[in-house]
């Protein structure tokens, strides 16, 4: 049912399907797969995260700002892995299911095994602009 | 954040599990972990630098733990003021997840690269807690009491029980449970317990004495478990079902008070109970979602709920020259004073009346409308003194009440 191959009890009980216009920092400018790539599928060896659930999700944020904000935060964290594009999208109940955090306005979403990035209706791509 | 190769470590001896993720963003940003022998430990990461993921880590008590999670402790202040007096700064490897290097500092000699306004948001679960069945009906059969088990989850009751899950939760279920009973506030005690409380969250036992008979009737569990029809109710037909059953409507009144309290609160609130004769089980599940939509239904077609009410108790103040002609009583079922206005039809007979104020004791009839909170408008509880009858006057003539 999911894209990735889940540690047990994963993803918890208590995650929905989503139907929102969502935000993702990515690479480019245009959508690519890698883009949706989670932590777990991106470093499959890692042994710390290996068992942990969140580690096989990927995050969407509800505002532009709520994005811009995490990027800050992140860039000083990730350096050149980090994409410089944000993407706003329209996420459906059939990309995959997860939790939902009010206050960082941050998604979790574990995809299902159908979803595919070409489904994805693109809003728009806008390059981060570092002074805002 | 600056290494200081004065403090490396020759030995990487922290051997630290990962067991949760505190904040996970498309990288692991905060996490719980544990070392061999049971120590929980808080790991934050400082950066990535080419293949190396750099993280600082502090030894933490469960009870400070629980003040993190619960928001009343900053990550930045649990690692400036780190209770064993000293940070780790772990290198390890990106790829593969093996520590490389491990790196002691002193309190003093730590720069903290904590934001101040770093805060993450612990999610409590919604799983309904497991309720152990068995056990829940051969209690209630042990006890020979009928059992509603109540359990209030919400970050803010992480670390202890806060007043409002007390006030606003419990209390309302008891008021609710009361009414439908009819039980008299002064045998309360006689009728009912309060067993199996749980903290980290509340969770309580409310025990129910019921008449014993030879069958398998049991009227105080029929009039008691519509309280989790209630609950479950989530529509105008429910609720107009359950006034059916009711003498009148003042349990939506408490109610309202608990859906609130979930919203104000992000709460999840369940509900179980048993009859101890027949093993049945009832339960229910309120998360905020429920409770907005339930409220919406409430205030659309309740906002006035009216209740008439008998309180024994004496008179503290009467005051029939103002406008609006006001009484205060003190009512001794409940120990509470009661204030509200009074009844013009009842000035006349007030004016005539020797009344002892403070000392002679009175049936009073009180007629109470409780008005639902809204977005706009604040609880507002309007009490009209209807009628009074001087005790001696009820224990020599049963007949004329």
């Amino acid at each position: 049912m999911y894209k990735e191959t889940l540690p047990a009890k994963c993803p918890p009980p208590d995650i929905r399907e989503y139907d929102h216009i969502v935000f993702r920092i990515i690479q480019e400018d245009t959508l690519k797969e890698s883009d949706f790539f989670s932590y777990a599928k991106l470093f499959p060896n890692n042994i710390r995260y290996k068992n942990m659930c969140d580690a096989y999700a990927v995050s969407f944020f509800k505002t532009f700002e709520q994005t811009i904000a995490t990027y800050k935060e992140a860039k000083i964290k990730r350096n050149n892995i980090l994409g410089k594009f944000i993407a706003e999208i329209k996420l459906e109940n059939n990309c995959g299911a997860g939790k939902f955090k009010e206050s960082s306005g941050h998604y979790n979403i574990w995809l299902y095994s159908q979803f595919s990035f070409t489904q994805l209706i693109i809003r728009r791509i806008e390059k981060i602009d570092e002074n805002r | 954040m600056k290494i200081d190769n004065n403090f490396k470590l020759n030995f990487n001896f922290l051997e630290l599990e990962v067991i949760e993720m505190l904040d996970f963003k498309d990288y692991p940003i905060l996490t719980l972990e544990k070392n061999k022998l049971g120590h929980y430990y808080v790991s934050y990461l400082v950066d990535y630098l080419e293949n190396f993921e750099n993280r600082i880590a502090i030894a933490i008590s469960p009870e400070r733990l629980a003040n993190l999670k619960s928001g009343e402790l900053s990550l930045h202040d649990a690692f400036q003021r780190a209770e064993d007096n000293s940070i780790y700064f772990l290198r390890y490897d990106m790829i593969n997840g093996t520590l490389l290097e491990t790196y002691l500092y002193p309190l003093q000699d730590f720069i903290n690269p904590i934001p101040l306004d770093y805060r993450f948001q612990y999610l409590i679960s919604e799983r309904k807690p497991e309720l152990d069945k068995k056990e829940f009906i051969a209690t209630s059969k042990k006890k020979e009491r009928i059992l509603l088990d109540l359990y209030v989850k919400s970050q803010s009751l992480i670390n202890n029980i806060k007043p409002w899950a007390i006030y606003k939760i419990l209390n309302p279920v008891v008021e609710i449970i009361k009414k439908s009973l009819g039980i008299d506030a002064r045998l309360l005690d006689k009728h009912f317990a309060f067993s199996n409380l749980r903290q980290s969250s509340l969770g309580i036992s409310i025990e129910i004495d019921y008449e014993k008979s030879l069958f398998l009737d049991l009227p105080e569990y029929d009039k008691t478990n519509k309280i989790i029809d209630l609950f479950n109710a989530i529509k105008k037909e429910d609720f107009d079902e359950l006034i059916k059953f009711s003498k009148d409507q003042s349990f939506i009144h408490s109610y309202s008070i608990i859906l609130n309290n979930i919203i104000k609160n992000n709460a999840i609130f369940t509900a179980a109970m048993v009859n101890p004769l027949t093993n049945e089980i009832k339960e229910s599940m309120i998360n905020i979602e429920k409770a907005k939509s339930v409220k919406k239904i409430i205030n659309e077609n309740y906002d006035e709920i009216i209740d008439d009410i008998q309180i024994e108790g004496y008179f503290l103040e009467i005051n029939i020259n103002k406008k609006e002609p006001s009484f205060s009583v003190y009512s001794q079922d409940e120990e509470y004073i009661i204030k509200g206005k009074i009844d013009i039809n009842l000035i006349e007979k007030l004016t005539h009346d020797k009344i002892n104020i403070g000392k002679d004791q009175y049936l009073f009839d009180v007629h109470v409308i409780y008005v639902t909170e809204t977005k706009y408008k604040k609880y507002e509880t309007k009490r009209f003194l209807m009628n009074y009858l001087p005790k001696s006057n009820i224990n020599t003539s049963p007949n004329s009440v």
